[in-house]
């Protein structure tokens, strides 16, 4: 099922790897206090999945 | 994490010394056991200084190559000291080698100056070698400096995990360990990313959508405002909160010192009654001793005297039947008993006159009478006057026993008068210290209503927000860049909002897992009326259970000790758990974590070390023991020998001879599974 917003679709498995490539840039960063280039990280992935 | 080996060089007291860990089921518990001094610490140290170059040592800790290496070094020569781990993770056999190179810098130098240090960490796949590039990130990633004083713990401080300033790292470690952090740092930077592609969004767009985007910047910003300040209230009135418990507690602290200060009121004046009773009772002995005192002291005499009259009485002599003055007055008549003339010159009269003397003097007969007559009244005077001095004595000891229990009654208070006083501190009378707790309530009811009036206009902001993004969504823009950017915000907006559900669902279920788990491990060791909880905001507390209600308490270093043992164990007990249900989960960070304790067992009496010792190899599928020899051997042996895959002694050589220097050499001992 996609959610529709906008007329613009997002599938199911697009969010799904987003979801998942974040939770994964999370995790590698996570025993640092302060997860520098964090936010660049996670722009990065959705231009990617997004284009 | 599953520890295979460790090997030393140098390192402190040991030369040239191994240990392979014990990892089979049923068999899962290293133990290495020795005298005061011999190396636990050393060991637990060269954990962390092999993984994060972190070392903890009470007495130089900047000796770290073995005294009698740098001894028998020349200046200038360079001694190199490393600690290498073997272990086994996710299916690689990882080795990690730390060295460092010391330089003796003259003869009496024992410290070394380090010149290099230098971390190799590879593993081993398939097979295959590989070297691990960033070998910090790796190993912090198998198990996290941070939490890694949970994994390799000194029992010395280990009672301090559950005390109150510690509550941070319990929550920290639970949440980490569990994924939450993970989770909650992503809904985070996604709605960060979020409102940079929607200011994107507004860079392409219409001049509209830009001034819409905008005013919602601004919303934005005057609720980040709003939402310090309401922050700021909010630490206001729970430190007014706090300050108002202070006072409470002072001023329960004078209704205490009121009620003993009456309560000691009462017993000095008991005491100055029964001082007066006492002084009465003194007056009545006095009296007695007065009156009929010579009762007692007399009575020898009387008795003696009695006997004698009583002899005389038997003998005839008393009651006589003539008397001196019977005597005088026949001679003064001239006339005899029989009634002849009595001649002055007579024979008769001189005969009679001899007589006299011989009969004793009419009083002392009448006394002596009456002594021998009254005998009997002496005695049962002496026994009444006996008998009514010791009822008085007896009366004045028991007043005076009575006394003694006052005074002790009243030392007792006025030590804890003392107490109190010292807590009430500053000059301040009970009025002073009330008008103060109303003040201090009032700022408090200023703050929370304060904050409600903050939260209120931070919801109507959010309401405008509302509205604003309607209208941007009713919007349509041309631009493909336009478009492009609005997927974008959407997409990290419904990540970020799919995340965020996940977050607060595995926040139930994480502090009811913990909260089972820890209050089950500690229920299972300490006493029955006390429980460990993790709290909502996954902080540890125990409480003991009362009559009519729960009370938290202040844990005793033995029961903090516990708890923080059964929250560790716990704490792995759930990662390995996880793991071994949901280990591909996406935010997952558990895995199969060791227990490396270095004397866990000091505080805890023999009764609580047993019960330990049950439960610690069921909580880790490694269990790395170090203890002295007093601690293992007893309970602690009987119920873990049987757990027992790999038992070491520490034989350590104080080196006190001229020349020789400390050193421990690590002795293999055999245990049943290896019989």
């Amino acid at each position: 099922m996609d959610e529709v917003t906008d007329g613009m679709e997002h599938s199911e498995r697009e969010l799904a790897r987003i979801r998942k490539r974040v939770l994964e840039a999370e995790k590698e960063k996570l025993n640092l206090r302060l997860p520098r280039g964090i936010n660049n990280d996670i722009e990065r992935i959705i231009r990617e999945e997004i284009n | 994490m599953r520890l295979q080996r460790l090997s030393l060089t140098n390192f402190r007291q040991f030369t040239d010394d191994s240990i392979e860990f014990a990892h089979g089921e049923g068999a899962n518990v290293t133990v290495v056991h020795g005298s005061n001094g011999s190396g636990k610490t050393t060991l637990l140290n060269a954990f962390t200084w092999a993984l994060y170059d972190a070392v903890d040592f009470d007495t130089r800790p900047e000796r770290l190559a073995t005294e009698g290496a740098m001894a028998a070094a020349n200046p200038g020569e360079k001694i190199e000291v490393s600690v290498t781990l073997e272990f086994e993770h996710e299916g690689r056999d990882y080795t990690v080698t730390r060295t460092a190179m010391f330089r003796k810098r003259s003869n009496d130098d024992f410290n070394g100056e380090i010149e290099d240090s230098d971390v190799v960490v590879e593993y081993r796949e398939d097979g295959r070698a590989t070297k691990v590039e960033n070998e910090r990130t790796a190993l912090n990633n198998i198990i996290p400096q941070r939490l890694s004083e949970l994994f390799f713990f000194d029992g010395e401080d280990i009672d301090e995990l559950a005390g109150v300033d510690n509550q941070d790292r319990i929550q920290e470690a639970i949440q980490n360990i569990m994924g939450l952090t993970i989770l909650e740092r992503a809904t985070r930077h996604l709605d960060h990313v979020a409102g940079e592609f929607e200011d994107e969004y507004a860079k392409y767009g219409s001049d509209e959508l830009r001034e819409l985007v905008q005013q919602k910047r601004d919303l934005e910003g005057e609720i980040d405002n709003l939402e310090r300040k309401r922050k700021d209230k909010q630490r206001e009135e729970e430190r007014f909160a706090e300050e108002v418990r202070d006072i409470e507690q002072k001023l329960s602290g004078f209704d205490d010192s009121s009620r003993l200060q009456n309560q000691r009121k009462e017993y000095r004046e008991r005491e100055k009654q029964l001082k007066a009773d006492i002084d009465n009772i003194t007056e009545r002995i006095r009296d007695e001793i007065n009156d009929k005192g010579y009762a007692p002291v007399s009575m020898p005499l009387i008795r003696e005297t009695a006997e004698e009259l009583d002899q005389l009485r038997q003998n005839g002599v008393i009651p006589s039947d003539l008397t001196d003055d019977f005597l005088d007055s026949l001679l003064e008549n001239k006339q005899c008993i029989c009634g002849r003339p009595l001649e002055s010159a007579s024979d008769e009269y001189q005969t009679i006159e001899s007589s006299k003397g011989d009969a004793p003097a009419e009083g002392v007969e009448q006394a002596a009478l009456m002594i021998i007559g009254q005998l009997s009244q002496f005695s049962d005077d002496r026994s009444a006057f006996t008998e009514r001095l010791e009822q008085h004595i007896q009366e004045r000891n028991e007043k005076q026993q009575e006394i003694d229990k006052l005074l002790e009654y009243i030392d007792d208070i006025s030590t804890e008068l003392g107490e109190i006083n010292d807590a009430i501190e500053g000059s301040k009378s009970i009025a002073e210290w009330e008008a103060e707790r109303d003040r201090k309530s009032q700022a408090k009811d200023d703050a929370i209503r304060e904050g409600s009036r903050l939260k209120e206009k931070i919801e109507n902001k959010e309401e405008e927000i509302g509205n604003l993004e309607e209208e941007i969504n009713d919007l349509r823009e041309d631009r493909q860049e336009a478009q492009l950017a609005r997927r974008r915000q959407r997409a990290a907006e419904l990540v970020s909002g799919e995340i965020e559900e996940k977050f607060e669902d595995l926040k139930q279920r994480v502090r009811q897992l913990s909260n089972q788990t820890v209050s089950g491990t500690f229920g299972s060791v300490a006493s029955k009326d006390l429980h460990a909880e993790i709290t909502k905001e996954f902080r540890l507390k125990i409480y003991q259970d009362l009559p009519d209600r729960r009370v938290e308490v202040e844990k005793s270093t033995g029961e903090r000790q516990i708890a923080s043992l059964a929250f560790i164990g716990s704490l792995v007990k759930i990662a390995r758990q996880r793991y071994e249900s949901d280990g591909n989960s996406e935010y997952f960070t558990g895995g199969i974590y060791p227990l490396v304790m270095d004397s866990p067992f000091g505080a805890l009496d023999k009764s609580h070390r047993r019960e330990i010792s049950r439960i610690l190899p069921t909580l880790a599928s490694q269990v790395v023991v170090f203890a002295t020899d007093s601690q293992w051997e007893g309970p602690v042996e009987e119920e873990m020998s049987d757990v027992v895959g790999k038992h070491y002694r520490f034989d350590f050589d104080p080196g006190t001879g001229s020349g020789e220097y400390p050193c421990t050499r690590i002795k293999q001992e055999q245990t049943p599974t290896t019989y």
